[in-house]
Protein backbone atom coordinates (compact mmCIF):
# COMPACT_ATOMS: atom_id res chain seq x y z
CA UNK A 1 0.00 0.00 0.00
CA UNK A 2 1.47 3.49 -0.91
CA UNK A 3 2.04 6.37 1.80
CA UNK A 4 -0.75 8.48 0.30
CA UNK A 5 -3.24 5.18 0.14
CA UNK A 6 -1.94 4.16 4.00
CA UNK A 7 -2.61 8.18 4.57
CA UNK A 8 -6.67 7.47 3.88
CA UNK A 9 -6.86 4.51 5.58
CA UNK A 10 -5.72 5.82 8.74
CA UNK A 11 -8.01 8.84 8.53
CA UNK A 12 -10.98 6.63 7.77
CA UNK A 13 -9.97 4.39 10.92
CA UNK A 14 -9.81 7.67 12.99
CA UNK A 15 -12.74 9.00 12.10
CA UNK A 16 -14.62 5.91 12.92
CA UNK A 17 -12.82 5.11 15.86
CA UNK A 18 -14.20 8.53 16.69
CA UNK A 19 -17.72 7.37 16.74
CA UNK A 20 -16.60 3.96 18.11
CA UNK A 21 -18.67 2.11 20.75
CA UNK A 22 -18.82 3.65 23.97
CA UNK A 23 -20.45 2.51 27.15
CA UNK A 24 -22.08 5.60 29.58
CA UNK A 25 -23.80 5.86 32.83
CA UNK A 26 -27.13 7.57 32.56
CA UNK A 27 -27.24 11.20 34.18
CA UNK A 28 -28.89 12.47 37.06
CA UNK A 29 -31.33 15.06 35.84
CA UNK A 30 -31.34 18.10 38.28
CA UNK A 31 -35.02 19.02 39.88
CA UNK A 32 -36.74 21.82 37.83
CA UNK A 33 -38.96 24.95 38.92
CA UNK A 34 -42.14 24.10 36.37
CA UNK A 35 -42.19 20.67 38.77
CA UNK A 36 -41.33 22.40 41.91
CA UNK A 37 -43.69 25.36 41.41
CA UNK A 38 -46.62 22.35 40.27
CA UNK A 39 -45.89 20.70 43.40
CA UNK A 40 -46.14 23.60 45.79
CA UNK A 41 -49.34 24.84 43.47
CA UNK A 42 -50.86 21.42 44.08
CA UNK A 43 -50.42 21.56 47.58
CA UNK A 44 -50.08 17.69 47.47
CA UNK A 45 -48.67 16.08 51.33
CA UNK A 46 -45.17 14.87 51.79
CA UNK A 47 -45.03 11.15 50.22
CA UNK A 48 -42.46 8.41 50.19
CA UNK A 49 -41.37 5.87 47.64
CA UNK A 50 -41.85 2.27 47.24
CA UNK A 51 -39.77 -0.10 45.21
CA UNK A 52 -39.47 0.43 41.21
CA UNK A 53 -39.30 -2.44 39.24
CA UNK A 54 -39.02 -3.62 35.63
CA UNK A 55 -42.06 -5.63 33.65
CA UNK A 56 -41.59 -8.37 32.38
CA UNK A 57 -39.54 -8.96 29.58
CA UNK A 58 -37.75 -5.71 29.34
CA UNK A 59 -34.34 -4.74 29.29
CA UNK A 60 -34.01 -3.39 32.73
CA UNK A 61 -29.89 -1.85 32.20
CA UNK A 62 -29.65 -0.80 28.43
CA UNK A 63 -30.07 1.83 25.61
CA UNK A 64 -28.31 0.85 22.51
CA UNK A 65 -27.49 3.13 19.46
CA UNK A 66 -25.18 1.81 16.48
CA UNK A 67 -23.33 -0.11 19.28
CA UNK A 68 -22.77 2.29 21.94
CA UNK A 69 -25.20 1.99 25.29
CA UNK A 70 -26.30 3.84 27.77
CA UNK A 71 -26.60 2.15 30.99
CA UNK A 72 -27.79 2.91 34.65
CA UNK A 73 -25.43 3.25 37.77
CA UNK A 74 -23.49 -0.26 38.69
CA UNK A 75 -26.12 -2.70 40.26
CA UNK A 76 -29.21 -0.82 39.22
CA UNK A 77 -31.86 -0.32 36.87
CA UNK A 78 -33.63 2.00 34.68
CA UNK A 79 -36.51 1.48 36.86
CA UNK A 80 -34.50 2.23 39.87
CA UNK A 81 -33.35 5.57 38.18
CA UNK A 82 -37.19 6.34 38.16
CA UNK A 83 -37.48 6.21 40.91
CA UNK A 84 -34.29 8.49 41.94
CA UNK A 85 -35.72 11.02 39.47
CA UNK A 86 -39.18 10.79 41.61
CA UNK A 87 -37.14 11.45 44.65
CA UNK A 88 -34.60 14.52 43.32
CA UNK A 89 -38.53 16.48 42.20
CA UNK A 90 -40.11 15.48 45.46
CA UNK A 91 -37.10 16.62 47.42
CA UNK A 92 -36.28 19.53 45.71
CA UNK A 93 -40.08 20.90 46.89
CA UNK A 94 -39.60 19.48 50.20
CA UNK A 95 -42.48 16.67 49.57
CA UNK A 96 -40.18 13.78 50.36
CA UNK A 97 -40.46 11.81 53.61
CA UNK A 98 -39.80 8.34 54.29
CA UNK A 99 -42.14 7.79 56.89
CA UNK A 100 -45.36 9.30 55.22
CA UNK A 101 -48.20 7.19 54.85
CA UNK A 102 -48.17 7.52 51.45
CA UNK A 103 -45.78 6.30 49.12
CA UNK A 104 -45.32 5.92 45.51
CA UNK A 105 -44.32 3.17 43.86
CA UNK A 106 -43.77 2.32 40.23
CA UNK A 107 -43.54 -0.47 37.29
CA UNK A 108 -41.44 0.43 34.21
CA UNK A 109 -43.34 -0.84 31.27
CA UNK A 110 -41.42 1.28 28.35
CA UNK A 111 -37.95 2.16 27.34
CA UNK A 112 -36.48 2.28 24.15
CA UNK A 113 -34.42 4.69 22.13
CA UNK A 114 -34.06 4.79 18.35
CA UNK A 115 -32.39 6.22 15.52
CA UNK A 116 -31.50 5.56 11.31
CA UNK A 117 -29.17 8.44 10.66
CA UNK A 118 -31.80 11.07 10.10
CA UNK A 119 -34.47 10.80 12.79
CA UNK A 120 -34.58 9.89 16.66
CA UNK A 121 -37.52 8.64 18.62
CA UNK A 122 -37.36 7.64 22.32
CA UNK A 123 -40.51 6.79 25.01
CA UNK A 124 -40.74 5.63 28.36
CA UNK A 125 -43.69 4.59 30.22
CA UNK A 126 -44.30 3.14 33.57
CA UNK A 127 -47.72 2.29 35.62
CA UNK A 128 -47.41 4.44 38.89
CA UNK A 129 -49.30 3.17 42.25
CA UNK A 130 -50.01 5.12 44.68
CA UNK A 131 -50.73 3.43 48.29
CA UNK A 132 -51.77 4.80 52.11
CA UNK A 133 -50.61 2.91 55.08
CA UNK A 134 -49.91 -0.01 52.74
CA UNK A 135 -53.17 -0.55 50.74
CA UNK A 136 -53.63 0.71 47.00
CA UNK A 137 -55.77 3.41 46.47
CA UNK A 138 -54.39 4.56 42.70
CA UNK A 139 -52.89 3.16 39.84
CA UNK A 140 -52.50 4.71 36.52
CA UNK A 141 -50.12 3.61 33.54
CA UNK A 142 -48.04 6.70 32.59
CA UNK A 143 -46.06 7.70 29.12
CA UNK A 144 -44.24 10.51 27.35
CA UNK A 145 -42.04 10.44 24.23
CA UNK A 146 -40.24 12.67 21.72
CA UNK A 147 -38.00 12.75 18.60
CA UNK A 148 -35.28 14.19 17.08
CA UNK A 149 -33.37 15.34 14.06
CA UNK A 150 -30.17 12.62 14.19
CA UNK A 151 -26.78 12.80 12.25
CA UNK A 152 -24.88 10.37 10.26
CA UNK A 153 -22.04 11.68 12.27
CA UNK A 154 -21.95 8.85 15.30
CA UNK A 155 -20.32 11.25 17.38
CA UNK A 156 -23.13 13.17 17.51
CA UNK A 157 -25.79 11.10 16.79
CA UNK A 158 -24.90 8.76 19.87
CA UNK A 159 -25.12 11.84 22.85
CA UNK A 160 -28.06 13.01 20.92
CA UNK A 161 -29.77 9.45 21.50
CA UNK A 162 -28.54 9.48 24.73
CA UNK A 163 -29.66 12.49 26.12
CA UNK A 164 -33.24 12.80 24.42
CA UNK A 165 -33.35 9.54 26.04
CA UNK A 166 -32.39 10.94 29.54
CA UNK A 167 -34.64 13.74 29.34
CA UNK A 168 -37.74 11.63 29.18
CA UNK A 169 -37.65 10.68 32.81
CA UNK A 170 -38.21 14.14 34.24
CA UNK A 171 -40.63 14.77 32.05
CA UNK A 172 -42.74 11.66 33.00
CA UNK A 173 -42.39 12.64 36.67
CA UNK A 174 -43.66 15.85 36.12
CA UNK A 175 -46.70 14.34 34.00
CA UNK A 176 -47.46 12.30 36.69
CA UNK A 177 -46.77 14.37 39.72
CA UNK A 178 -49.34 17.54 37.56
CA UNK A 179 -51.87 14.54 36.76
CA UNK A 180 -54.99 15.96 38.27
CA UNK A 181 -56.02 12.34 39.17
CA UNK A 182 -53.11 11.48 41.05
CA UNK A 183 -53.15 14.91 42.97
CA UNK A 184 -56.51 13.78 44.00
CA UNK A 185 -55.62 10.41 45.01
CA UNK A 186 -52.65 12.14 47.39
CA UNK A 187 -54.82 14.76 48.85
CA UNK A 188 -57.83 11.95 49.26
CA UNK A 189 -58.47 10.96 52.88
CA UNK B 1 -14.75 18.20 26.03
CA UNK B 2 -17.01 18.47 28.41
CA UNK B 3 -20.10 20.94 26.36
CA UNK B 4 -21.86 19.13 23.53
CA UNK B 5 -20.88 22.07 21.34
CA UNK B 6 -22.44 20.99 18.10
CA UNK B 7 -20.39 23.30 15.89
CA UNK B 8 -17.03 22.44 17.00
CA UNK B 9 -17.48 18.99 17.51
CA UNK B 10 -18.78 18.27 13.88
CA UNK B 11 -15.91 20.36 13.11
CA UNK B 12 -13.31 18.58 15.37
CA UNK B 13 -14.61 15.45 14.47
CA UNK B 14 -13.13 15.53 10.62
CA UNK B 15 -10.55 18.13 11.42
CA UNK B 16 -9.44 15.87 14.36
CA UNK B 17 -9.61 12.55 12.39
CA UNK B 18 -7.19 14.06 9.48
CA UNK B 19 -4.94 15.82 11.56
CA UNK B 20 -4.45 12.62 13.54
CA UNK B 21 -3.65 11.19 10.06
CA UNK B 22 -0.86 14.37 9.31
CA UNK B 23 0.72 14.15 12.96
CA UNK B 24 2.65 11.34 11.60
CA UNK B 25 3.67 12.83 8.28
CA UNK B 26 3.87 16.93 9.63
CA UNK B 27 3.23 16.84 13.58
CA UNK B 28 4.11 20.82 13.19
CA UNK B 29 1.21 21.53 10.62
CA UNK B 30 -1.51 21.51 12.99
CA UNK B 31 -2.07 24.82 15.45
CA UNK B 32 -3.72 24.16 18.60
CA UNK B 33 -7.39 25.45 19.16
CA UNK B 34 -7.79 28.80 20.86
CA UNK B 35 -10.76 29.76 22.80
CA UNK B 36 -12.22 33.47 23.10
CA UNK B 37 -14.60 35.12 25.48
CA UNK B 38 -15.65 39.07 25.22
CA UNK B 39 -17.40 40.21 28.14
CA UNK B 40 -17.65 43.46 27.06
CA UNK B 41 -21.48 43.91 26.64
CA UNK B 42 -21.95 42.13 29.70
CA UNK B 43 -19.55 43.99 32.22
CA UNK B 44 -21.56 45.01 35.11
CA UNK B 45 -20.52 48.93 36.06
CA UNK B 46 -19.59 50.16 39.32
CA UNK B 47 -22.43 52.38 39.17
CA UNK B 48 -24.74 50.23 38.23
CA UNK B 49 -24.00 47.45 40.51
CA UNK B 50 -27.17 46.44 42.98
CA UNK B 51 -26.24 44.41 46.36
CA UNK B 52 -29.53 43.50 48.31
CA UNK B 53 -29.64 45.24 51.83
CA UNK B 54 -30.83 42.29 53.28
CA UNK B 55 -30.30 38.53 51.41
CA UNK B 56 -32.00 35.79 51.91
CA UNK B 57 -31.67 32.16 52.01
CA UNK B 58 -31.84 30.67 48.25
CA UNK B 59 -32.71 27.56 46.85
CA UNK B 60 -30.93 27.18 43.61
CA UNK B 61 -32.16 24.65 40.80
CA UNK B 62 -29.61 24.55 38.00
CA UNK B 63 -29.49 22.84 35.20
CA UNK B 64 -27.11 23.20 31.54
CA UNK B 65 -28.74 22.49 28.70
CA UNK B 66 -28.47 21.98 24.79
CA UNK B 67 -31.32 23.11 22.33
CA UNK B 68 -33.39 22.88 25.68
CA UNK B 69 -32.81 19.41 26.46
CA UNK B 70 -30.87 18.34 29.39
CA UNK B 71 -27.08 18.08 29.35
CA UNK B 72 -26.11 16.22 32.48
CA UNK B 73 -22.41 15.84 31.92
CA UNK B 74 -21.68 20.23 31.40
CA UNK B 75 -24.63 20.63 34.21
CA UNK B 76 -21.96 18.44 36.91
CA UNK B 77 -19.15 20.32 35.39
CA UNK B 78 -19.97 24.12 35.70
CA UNK B 79 -22.75 23.87 38.58
CA UNK B 80 -19.98 24.46 41.19
CA UNK B 81 -18.81 27.75 39.37
CA UNK B 82 -22.77 28.46 39.02
CA UNK B 83 -22.51 27.72 43.45
CA UNK B 84 -19.08 29.52 44.02
CA UNK B 85 -20.54 33.05 42.27
CA UNK B 86 -23.94 33.01 43.75
CA UNK B 87 -21.80 32.55 46.89
CA UNK B 88 -19.61 35.41 46.30
CA UNK B 89 -22.57 37.94 44.70
CA UNK B 90 -23.52 39.09 48.68
CA UNK B 91 -26.88 39.07 47.26
CA UNK B 92 -28.10 35.60 49.23
CA UNK B 93 -27.51 34.76 52.86
CA UNK B 94 -27.26 31.11 52.29
CA UNK B 95 -27.70 28.92 49.27
CA UNK B 96 -29.02 25.50 49.31
CA UNK B 97 -30.29 22.87 46.71
CA UNK B 98 -33.05 22.05 48.56
CA UNK B 99 -35.80 24.31 50.45
CA UNK B 100 -35.15 27.22 52.59
CA UNK B 101 -36.69 29.24 55.04
CA UNK B 102 -38.85 32.05 53.33
CA UNK B 103 -39.28 29.47 49.89
CA UNK B 104 -37.26 31.64 47.87
CA UNK B 105 -36.19 29.31 44.61
CA UNK B 106 -33.62 30.72 41.88
CA UNK B 107 -33.65 28.52 38.35
CA UNK B 108 -31.26 29.13 36.04
CA UNK B 109 -31.02 27.29 32.84
CA UNK B 110 -28.17 27.68 30.79
CA UNK B 111 -28.80 26.66 27.24
CA UNK B 112 -26.14 26.19 24.43
CA UNK B 113 -28.33 27.20 21.48
CA UNK B 114 -27.24 25.72 17.84
CA UNK B 115 -27.92 27.22 14.93
CA UNK B 116 -28.76 25.24 11.92
CA UNK B 117 -27.44 27.50 9.08
CA UNK B 118 -24.15 28.27 11.53
CA UNK B 119 -23.95 24.14 11.58
CA UNK B 120 -23.44 23.47 8.37
CA UNK B 121 -21.00 26.48 7.67
CA UNK B 122 -19.01 25.23 10.53
CA UNK B 123 -19.17 21.25 9.32
CA UNK B 124 -17.93 22.32 5.61
CA UNK B 125 -15.13 24.79 6.96
CA UNK B 126 -14.15 22.10 9.46
CA UNK B 127 -13.73 19.61 6.31
CA UNK B 128 -11.51 22.35 4.73
CA UNK B 129 -9.37 23.01 7.49
CA UNK B 130 -9.15 19.16 8.21
CA UNK B 131 -8.30 18.96 4.34
CA UNK B 132 -5.34 21.39 4.16
CA UNK B 133 -4.64 20.17 7.78
CA UNK B 134 -4.62 23.67 9.25
CA UNK B 135 -1.44 25.33 7.17
CA UNK B 136 -4.23 26.70 4.55
CA UNK B 137 -7.35 27.29 6.06
CA UNK B 138 -8.97 27.73 9.50
CA UNK B 139 -12.12 27.76 11.33
CA UNK B 140 -14.20 29.97 13.63
CA UNK B 141 -16.98 28.42 15.31
CA UNK B 142 -19.10 30.39 17.75
CA UNK B 143 -21.08 28.81 20.70
CA UNK B 144 -24.22 31.04 21.54
CA UNK B 145 -25.72 30.88 25.15
CA UNK B 146 -28.97 31.68 25.94
CA UNK B 147 -29.16 31.81 30.02
CA UNK B 148 -32.58 32.61 31.88
CA UNK B 149 -32.63 33.25 35.11
CA UNK B 150 -36.07 33.06 37.19
CA UNK B 151 -36.42 33.76 40.95
CA UNK B 152 -39.46 33.19 42.76
CA UNK B 153 -38.91 35.06 46.39
CA UNK B 154 -41.55 32.79 47.82
CA UNK B 155 -44.49 30.51 47.28
CA UNK B 156 -47.08 32.09 45.20
CA UNK B 157 -45.30 34.48 44.50
CA UNK B 158 -44.46 36.20 40.64
CA UNK B 159 -42.12 34.99 39.68
CA UNK B 160 -38.80 37.68 38.19
CA UNK B 161 -37.08 36.66 35.19
CA UNK B 162 -33.98 38.01 33.26
CA UNK B 163 -32.38 36.35 30.12
CA UNK B 164 -29.19 37.16 29.06
CA UNK B 165 -27.06 36.10 25.83
CA UNK B 166 -23.20 35.15 25.34
CA UNK B 167 -20.96 33.40 23.72
CA UNK B 168 -17.78 31.05 23.46
CA UNK B 169 -15.70 31.62 20.08
CA UNK B 170 -13.03 29.51 19.21
CA UNK B 171 -10.34 28.92 16.24
CA UNK B 172 -9.03 26.20 14.55
CA UNK B 173 -5.94 26.20 12.17
CA UNK B 174 -4.64 29.42 10.83
CA UNK B 175 -6.89 32.08 11.74
CA UNK B 176 -6.07 36.20 12.36
CA UNK B 177 -6.31 36.35 15.95
CA UNK B 178 -6.44 39.60 15.41
CA UNK B 179 -10.25 39.35 13.85
CA UNK B 180 -11.76 37.83 17.16
CA UNK B 181 -13.05 39.87 20.09
CA UNK B 182 -12.09 39.20 23.30
CA UNK B 183 -9.92 37.49 26.00
CA UNK B 184 -7.83 34.56 24.64
CA UNK B 185 -7.73 31.03 26.05
CA UNK B 186 -5.33 27.94 25.52
CA UNK B 187 -7.50 25.71 27.99
CA UNK B 188 -11.48 25.87 26.72
CA UNK B 189 -12.38 24.64 30.82
CA UNK B 190 -10.70 28.45 31.46
CA UNK B 191 -12.42 30.20 28.88
CA UNK B 192 -16.04 28.18 30.04
CA UNK B 193 -15.18 29.18 33.91
CA UNK B 194 -14.55 32.87 32.76
CA UNK B 195 -18.29 33.00 30.49
CA UNK B 196 -19.82 31.20 33.39
CA UNK B 197 -18.87 34.67 35.89
CA UNK B 198 -19.61 37.08 33.47
CA UNK B 199 -23.18 35.37 32.59
CA UNK B 200 -23.85 35.39 36.60
CA UNK B 201 -22.03 39.10 37.12
CA UNK B 202 -24.97 40.68 34.81
CA UNK B 203 -28.15 38.13 35.30
CA UNK B 204 -27.61 38.80 39.02
CA UNK B 205 -27.46 41.92 38.71
CA UNK B 206 -30.06 42.19 37.03
CA UNK B 207 -32.32 40.48 39.15
CA UNK B 208 -31.19 42.61 42.18
CA UNK B 209 -31.94 46.09 40.14
CA UNK B 210 -35.71 44.64 39.57
CA UNK B 211 -38.11 46.91 41.82
CA UNK B 212 -39.80 43.28 42.51
CA UNK B 213 -36.81 41.99 44.09
CA UNK B 214 -37.14 41.64 47.80
CA UNK B 215 -35.09 44.63 49.25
Amino acid sequence: MGTAAKGWALVLGSALALAGCVSMPIDEVPASLETLQALRQAQIPALGLGSFTTAKGLDPRSINIRGSTLHPAKGSSFAAFLGETFATELRAAGKLDPSAPLALSGELTESQAKENMARGTAALGATLTLSRGGKAVFSKPYRVETSWKSDFIGALAIPDAFRNYNGLYALLVRKALTDPEMIAAMKGG
Amino acid sequence: MFLNRRFSASAWTWAMALCAAVLLAAPQAVKAAKFYVDGTALAVKPEEKVVPAAPKPLQILYEFQRDGGPNPKATKFTKPFILEDLKASGGFSSVAETPVEGGAVLSIKFNNVVDPEALKKAKADGFKTGLSFGLFGGTVVEDLYVVTFEYVPAPGATPIKTVVHHKLTTSIGKVDQTTIPGVQYKKADLAVRELVRQVMARGLNNLFADPAFPR
